[in-house]
């Protein structure tokens, strides 16, 4: 039976194998300790080689380290292990523990305490009965007095060796995996930047002769020297929308890559948000009188906000818009406040053509084709990147923002919360604060 | 923040688009360095030192791959930092 001596130095190198940090060089933390605990116990090894082999009893890696703690790979000759059938591997095949005299030709003979070993202990390390190494211990001592508590001691420390080196295994492939899957990812990052750089300059190349279009298709239509039939007046027309949808779209896509390469400012201030709404209804007026919509601020006193006033006007304009592109002439929509003392939520209420429950989860994807309801890009004339523009902005200066409807032609209600300019919060002003590397890009203009 | 704050942000910042929240979890494990969020990053100790181990700490975990988007993450501000305060693994 093992002493406790035995039984609290195997424990005491137990958790060290749980405990060392560096997976990756496990073992090489853990024999020098093994030596020493060996050391502690009286045994007084001179050293001690791990050897792992594969199913071929190829060499796999071996580890050394003996009491200077020298790591090195050399010193016990691994290369034509268990090649020669000699009793001693014979033993170790089965499981069996073999003490041995005739070390030197096991040993490398430059080992400088060479002439010292007269003894080597030799263990299998298995795992799942199979062998998978051998721990070689090195000894002064004759063979006749290592004994049977020896040999008994040193097959538990194989099993910790054989742990250690699964643990080491597992550690270096999980890290290839890691590296591989970080190649990749970075790879992937990289074509995203392509892509965004690509979206980027064919938006900016395609609005300038769409600009150019827009212009001389108006003048066609409202300056023409020449009168124009009816039929050519509508086509005009037809064109002159169509190529604003296009410039929309190319702003909207210009301001997503603006947004994603993180080159969109957040200047933060404290301002009246009410105020602000009620420029925004100002602006937006023309367009819900041509459907007849009344627009209702319900006038609450908020405190301040602290964000950026100008990106609050594009998300204002953003919903507001929406809600009178799918309200039913001759309704309302409803500009309401509420706060908690540390956000204030906007929320804009129509009673129009509603969201679907399952198209209320894509709303602030990009180009959100939503079939069942709300927007429908063909019909609507929106480009399906405005929701996705105002979350990414609201998400910019700290806020959040959802939707509710109750379905289909029941209306829906767009909220975002927006922090209050509390005294914590201008404290802290500058981690409102967004300020791009490299040049700033403004955003292009929101079209309803 | 000073340039060298800067660039720690900005190296988390390039980290994270490629491995997500993990960026922040490593770059708080060097010691000397303080991170609350990628935007609130204060070096408390040898800020050349806290610099090359930031870059060390990725490189442990992900490899060669891991000091390349360090070393373009740095690059703007490379010529805002003295060279004899740039660690040797973000020199080219």
């Amino acid at each position: 039976m093992l002493s406790e001596e035995k039984i609290l130095a195997f424990l005491k190198l137990q958790q060290m194998v749980l405990d060392i940090e560096e997976s990756n060089k496990l073992l090489d933390h853990f024999l020098p300790k093994v030596l020493q605990e060996l050391d502690s116990l009286g045994y007084g090894y001179i050293y001690l080689s791990a050897i792992f082999i594969d199913k071929d009893l190829k060499v796999k890696q071996t580890f050394f380290t003996d009491q200077n703690n020298i790591v090195s790979e050399t010193v016990t000759k691994g290369e034509n292990l268990f090649q020669k059938g000699s009793e001693w591997e014979m033993k170790v095949m089965y499981g069996e523990a073999a003490v041995i005299s005739d070390v030197a030709h096991l040993i490398n003979p430059n080992y400088p305490q060479f002439a010292q070993i007269h003894s080597m202990l030799i263990l299998p390390i298995q795992h799942k009965r199979e062998l998978a190494g051998i721990l070689a211990l090195a000894s002064s001592k004759n063979p006749s007095k290592i004994d049977a508590d020896e040999i008994e001691f040193g097959k538990m420390i194989t099993r910790l060796v054989d742990l250690a080196f699964r643990l080491q295994d597992t550690e270096s492939s999980l890290t290839q995996i890691t590296q591989q899957v970080y190649t990749m990812n970075a790879k992937l990052h990289q074509l995203d930047k392509l892509k965004d750089d690509f979206v980027s300059v064919a938006s900016h190349e395609l609005r300038t002769p769409m600009t150019a279009i827009r212009s001389y298709v108006w003048m066609a239509l409202h300056r023409s020297d020449v009168p124009l039939t009816q039929k050519l007046e509508r086509y005009l027309y037809r064109t002159l929308v169509s190529t604003e949808r296009l410039i929309n779209l190319v702003n909207d896509m210009l301001n997503v890559s603006r947004i994603e390469a993180g080159k969109v400012e957040i200047a933060p201030r404290s301002f009246d948000l009410v105020a602000l709404v009620k420029d925004v209804v100002e602006e937006v007026k023309a367009k819900a009188d041509e459907k007849r919509l009344q627009l209702l601020v319900l006038d609450h006193k908020i405190p301040p906000v602290f964000a950026d006033s100008d990106k609050v006007h594009q998300i204002l304009l953003n919903l507001i818009g929406n809600s009178i592109k799918f309200t039913y002439p001759g309704e309302n929509i409803t500009i309401d406040f509420f706060t908690d003392g540390q956000f204030v939520e906007t929320s804009v209420t129509d009673n129009g053509s509603g969201i679907s429950p399952e198209d209320l989860a894509k709303l602030f994807h990009k180009f959100a084709r939503l079939d069942n309801s709300y927007v429908s890009i063909s019909t609507s004339g929106g480009t399906g990147l405005g929701l996705y523009i105002s979350k990414s902005l609201v998400e910019l200066m700290k806020g959040k923002i959802w939707a509710k409807s109750e379905g289909v032609d029941k209306g829906a209600t767009f909220t975002f919360s927006l922090p209050v300019a509390t005294e914590e919060v201008l404290k802290h002003a500058d981690q409102f604060q967004f300020k791009p590397q490299g040049e700033v890009k403004p955003l292009e203009p929101v079209a309803i | 923040m000073d340039a060298h704050a800067q660039a720690v942000s900005n190296i988390i910042k390039e980290q994270q688009a490629i491995i997500g929240p993990v960026a922040l979890d490593q770059a708080k494990k060097v010691s000397g360095l303080q991170v609350t969020s990628v935007d609130d990053v204060k070096i408390t100790g040898n800020k050349k030192e806290v610099l090359g181990n930031l870059v060390n700490q990725y490189s442990k975990l992900f490899g060669r791959a891991s000091v390349e988007i360090c070393k373009e993450a740095f690059e703007p501000f490379s010529s805002k930092i003295p060279a004899a305060e740039i660690p040797e693994i973000l020199k080219n």
